[in-house]
């Protein structure tokens, strides 16, 4: 697998605050456009105390919905969308340049059987497992793989102890999100 | 006579995948067991992937 798909050109819709005490400050808010869906796509790039962006992306037709993070659109085009997600990475460290970015993959909700899947190891983790690494190398992150909760962490190899940032970045998000893996 | 034809219901994804009811979710909390990483290594990385040459990465 190659995954060469060049994606979408991310438009900045604006940098929202965050004040509701918890480690995460601010979000930058993007969106961008797929011709072969005909949807526009929103993706917010979290930033967390510890130098640490979230990063996470719906349909904007959803955006209402208590399962937006969830739902499968099947209209195809999966590869320019998540290659369009990725490169906000680079975008980032830009201005980030000592920061490291995590995803989580949603669980998929079936609203034919109102069924949801598992947590662990789901088909959105997979596939990100596979392209992550096809388009980050190891000298600026290292990378780290929870396949327990479907969670993928990219640690900048700036920091002098990638362990003991893992571990950080674990304490924050498990105070953050303690309730991660829910899909609500 | 009845139309004999090959269209026959499939089950839903959920159903098929034996997934969780929505209405028996419930909210798991995150504790040293479940985030357990595992460090992705050079020969994890290299094994399943082609050479960098043939790659268009974004971040080296």
């Amino acid at each position: 697998m190659i995954f060469d798909y060049e994606g979408y050109e991310l438009k900045l819709v604006q940098k929202r605050a965050c004040k509701d005490g918890s480690a995460h400050l601010f979000s930058f808010i993007y969106k961008f456009y797929s011709p072969v869906t005909k949807y526009f796509y929103i993706l917010h790039a979290d930033y967390h105390e510890g130098d640490f962006f979230a990063v996470k992306f719906y349909c904007k037709k959803d955006r209402h919905s208590d399962f937006k993070y969830s739902k499968i659109i099947n209209k195809g085009d999966v590869g320019n969308i998540l290659m369009t997600c990725v490169k906000v990475i680079p975008l980032l460290l830009n201005d980030y340049p000592e920061a490291s970015f995590g995803f989580i993959g949603s669980r998929t909700v079936d609203e034919i059987s109102r069924k949801v899947e598992s947590f662990i190891n789901n088909q959105r983790f997979r596939i990100y497992r596979q392209l992550i690494p096809l388009k980050f190398g190891e000298k600026t992150f290292a990378h780290f793989a929870y396949e327990q909760i479907s969670g993928y962490l990219l640690i900048n190899r700036r920091c002098d102890d990638i362990k003991g940032k893992e571990k950080e970045l674990i304490r924050m998000l498990a105070a953050t999100y303690n309730n991660l893996p829910d899909i609500s | 006579m009845k139309a004999n034809t090959s269209h026959r219901k499939v089950a839903s994804k959920g159903d098929r995948l034996n997934w969780t009811p929505l209405k028996d979710v419930k909210s798991v909390h995150l504790n040293k067991n479940l985030v357990k990483g595992k460090m992705v290594t050079s020969k994890d990385l290299h094994e399943s992937l082609p050479s960098i040459a043939t790659r268009k990465i974004l971040v080296p």
